[in-house]
């Protein structure tokens, strides 16, 4: 072992032993996988991105998406993917032809997203959910990213795609449960409480009885009055990708590996 | 006790062969490494300064990290403290501040050492640090100010990327220059450690970033492959290598005895070398990639009792005679409980690969324990060892405080400890919950009480539940571990604060001049 050039050698068999295995033959053996059309149509499965969808996932690669987020729909035994309603088949290589890079993902803090497009097709849910996550899904683990979107005064107009957001604030002055039960049966409904206060969504048309209810101190807009709340173009692309991750279509029998039995 | 201590430079020589140890203590064997270590003093100590600089924003990340996880909302409307940017930049700054400079900087030294030459060429070594310095924080601005490519463990932007390759390129290059100039002939153990990682590192960060993160990416899946291959590896054939090098060196050297078996640690190198090299894939359990690979690469996990077995049975062994003096060494402390975190997370991280544990496991906070307990538990003890090894000789100076030194020690000790079995039993939890149980384990342990409620937890586990437990429940389940574990990292905090200060005051001047180690007196007073 005092031979410098045999070191050498035994470190570099080692290394290219595994460079040829992990490397060189998953990149050989799956570099044809291609999209399937369907018969009698034009459709391709997976068809490719449009370009907001790639600049919208731009965006889910540099605020990290990744890190609380995966891509794929698990086969194996042990695991309940499939039957989480995270998709109808397990995910496959060819779902993956135009990314790049793959965001497989490594943790699930929150939900997977291989198909998330076909179970949340609305785009103010998502703007909703992106501005406030807990306003959505009360106690969600979610981080705000309130930094894509922009609070501003209403100019003469309200701009066309800002947030249609009901959600007030109210303060209670002595025994909640009671004003609660009243804030029901007057629309309001609780999300969560928030340092002190009760949000959650109302009818706007009910809105002027809220705050006639006994018990209640006050009652604050959400948005600030004469404010709208506006997505800019970077929450408009990322909510275009988010919608476009869908892997529900049917790939060839023999290019779905199913499940180990 | 009649006869003062001896210094632990007065213990051993540098071939640690068995019988021979006194007499290579001559007078000139001294002076042949006082040469070495005044020749290693500005270029070591610049790789070793600014990896503690960057262990503490590294660590101050990493708090806030940990709060995110357990509160959102904390920060959320600034754009550059997101969990999304702050978590990745966390991970690159103990990775390549923190881990990759403290590893380079000990090596350089040890390999000046173990070649019995003192460093040539230091302008190599000093434009390295600086161009690694600049890689690092232009990495870390890259990520805070989102221009992140989410790839984990590559998140730099390409042109940080490309300043820590230039960097790396030159000190793997001296390395070699250093080794065909040896005036040691024989090639000790560590020698082969930081010799390997110092060819395997540039391969797998150039195959990745040309096949993942470039024009010339290859299309599909495949990317993931060479993607843990190559985050595996970084662990695997990068870090390792440098902390069992670092091991191998310093046991022997402070015990003052050789390491068990020769025999065994040249099997355990190769063995390393083969399996670790292969064991990548094992990230993509049940994922959309061909079986054999998974396969393959649980295979040579578990084929990595081999290398760990011979290895642990070396440390072990080697310092189980001599643990009194984890009393008075705090090198040794730190080295010692490196290892035993090797051992322990090693055989883990193998039955971990395991489809049974693996799948379930996979997606949860039982990784991230498992992470923690390799890079920090075994790599980082093991490199804070070694800085206090290494800083007195390099600097003349003493570390100025004994009491900061059983802080720091205390601190990160109970604080990894404490960390890895939090999230080990949480990510258990969040794991078995999500994917075997079918009721929360906190529900049965209310309902039925500790033991009948774990039994009952246990009596119900079947793979592919027709109404598994809700997604959000089993998230809200983890909480108070994670809770738990941003105390833990709070200690951890503490434990670098003093380390910060112990390193600084040396660096810049504190301290008495070196005479003996720092906790050696006590010894002779007792």
């Amino acid at each position: 072992m005092n031979f410098g050039p045999l070191l050498f050698l035994g470190i570099f068999i080692t290394f290219i032993s595994a460079w040829i295995g992990l490397v060189f033959a998953p990149a050989a053996s799956l570099k044809n996988v291609q999209a399937t059309v369907v018969e009698g149509s034009t459709v391709a499965n997976p068809r490719p991105y449009t370009g907001q969808e790639l600049l919208g996932r731009e965006i889910y690669q540099h605020n990290g998406c990744v890190y609380c987020h995966t891509q794929q729909v698990r086969g194996g035994t042990y695991n309940n993917d499939l039957e989480r309603g995270w998709g109808s088949r397990r995910s496959n290589p060819q779902d993956y032809i135009y990314d790049r890079p793959v965001l497989l993902g490594t943790m699930r803090t929150g939900p997977d997203l291989a198909n998330v497009g076909a179970r949340l097709t609305n785009d103010n849910w998502h703007f909703t959910h992106f501005y406030d996550p807990q306003l959505i899904t009360p106690g969600s683990m979610m981080a705000p990213i309130s930094f894509l979107f922009e609070l501003r005064p209403i100019g003469q107009t309200p701009a066309p795609d800002a947030l249609k957001f009901n959600y007030v604030f109210i303060t209670i002055a002595g025994d909640p449960g009671k004003a609660l039960a009243e804030l029901k049966t007057a629309g309001f409904n609780l999300v969560e409480q928030r340092g002190g206060r009760y949000v959650g969504g109302f009818d706007p048309a009910k809105g002027q009885e809220l705050a006639k209810i006994p018990g209640v101190k006050s009652v604050e807009p959400y948005v600030p009055a004469g404010h709208e709340i506006v997505p800019t173009e970077d929450a408009r692309n990322l909510v275009a990708y988010v919608k476009s991750l869908d892997h529900s279509y049917e790939v060839p029998p023999a290019a779905n590996y199913g499940r180990l039995k | 006790m009649s006869a003062p201590a001896p210094t632990e430079t007065e213990l051993v020589g540098d071939r640690l062969d068995p019988g021979g140890i006194q007499a290579q203590n001559t007078a000139q064997m001294l002076s042949e490494r006082q040469a070495i270590d005044a020749s290693c003093r500005a270029p070591v100590l610049l790789f070793l300064g600014s990896s503690v600089f960057w262990l503490m924003v590294g660590t101050i990340l990493a708090l806030l990290a940990s709060i995110k996880l357990h509160t959102p909302t904390l920060h959320s409307n600034i754009s550059f403290l997101t969990f999304g940017r702050v978590r990745p930049a966390h991970l690159d700054m103990v990775a390549f501040g923190w881990s990759a400079m403290v590893g380079l900087g000990v090596s350089i030294w040890t390999v000046c050492r173990l070649c019995r030459v003192p460093l040539r060429f230091p302008q190599m070594i000093v434009m390295a640090a600086i161009i690694w310095n600049i890689g690092v924080a232009a990495g870390l601005y890259g990520v805070l100010a989102g221009q992140s490519n989410s790839i984990e463990w590559i998140e730099f932007p390409q042109y940080a990327t490309f300043t820590l390759f230039v960097a790396f390129a030159i000190v793997a290059i001296w390395t070699i220059m250093t080794f065909t100039q040896r005036r040691e002939k024989h090639v000790y153990v560590s020698l082969w450690y930081i010799f390997a990682s110092m060819f395997w590192f540039p391969w797998i960060y150039a195959t990745v970033q040309v096949l993942m993160n470039s024009p010339y990416a290859v299309q599909g899946v495949p990317q993931e492959a060479i993607h843990w291959w190559f985050g595996h590896n970084t662990l695997g054939v990068f870090f390792t290598p440098m902390g069992l090098a670092a091991i191998y060196y310093l046991l022997p050297k402070v015990i003052g005895r050789p390491i068990h078996s020769y025999a065994l640690s040249i099997l355990g190198f190769w063995s390393l070398a083969l399996f670790y090299n292969w064991a990548g894939a094992h990230h993509l359990i049940a994922g959309p990639i061909p079986a054999w690979l998974i396969t393959m690469s649980i295979v040579s996990s578990v084929m990595m009792f081999i290398p760990v077995t011979t290895t642990a049975i070396n440390h072990h062994l080697t310092a189980y005679q001599h643990l009194d003096m984890l009393k008075f060494s705090p090198v040794l402390r730190f080295v010692v409980f490196g290892a035993m975190a090797y051992t322990l997370v090693s055989f883990q991280g193998s039955m971990m690969s395991v489809r049974v544990l693996n799948e379930p496991f996979h997606f949860t906070h039982h990784t991230i324990a498992h992470a923690h307990l390799g890079l920090y538990g075994f790599y980082t003890m093991v490199m804070f060892g070694a800085v206090y090894y290494i800083m007195p000789r390099l600097t003349g100076r003493e570390f100025f405080s004994a009491h900061l030194m059983r802080v720091h020690f205390w601190c990160v000790a109970i604080g990894i400890v404490l960390m890895f079995f939090t999230l080990t039993i949480g990510g258990a939890i969040q794991g078995l919950d999500w994917n075997q149980a079918k009721r929360p384990l906190h529900d049965l342990i209310k309902e039925q009480g500790f033991i009948s409620g774990l039994e009952a937890w246990f009596d119900r586990f079947k793979a592919r539940q027709d109404q598994p437990i809700p997604f959000m429940t089993v998230l809200h389940e983890v909480l108070p571990y994670l809770w738990i574990r941003t105390f833990s990292g709070i200690l951890i905090f503490l434990g670098h604060s003093a380390f910060a200060i112990l390193v600084f005051w040396n660096l810049f001047g504190g301290g008495v001049t070196r005479i003996r180690t720092m906790l050696w007196p006590q010894k002779v007073s007792a």
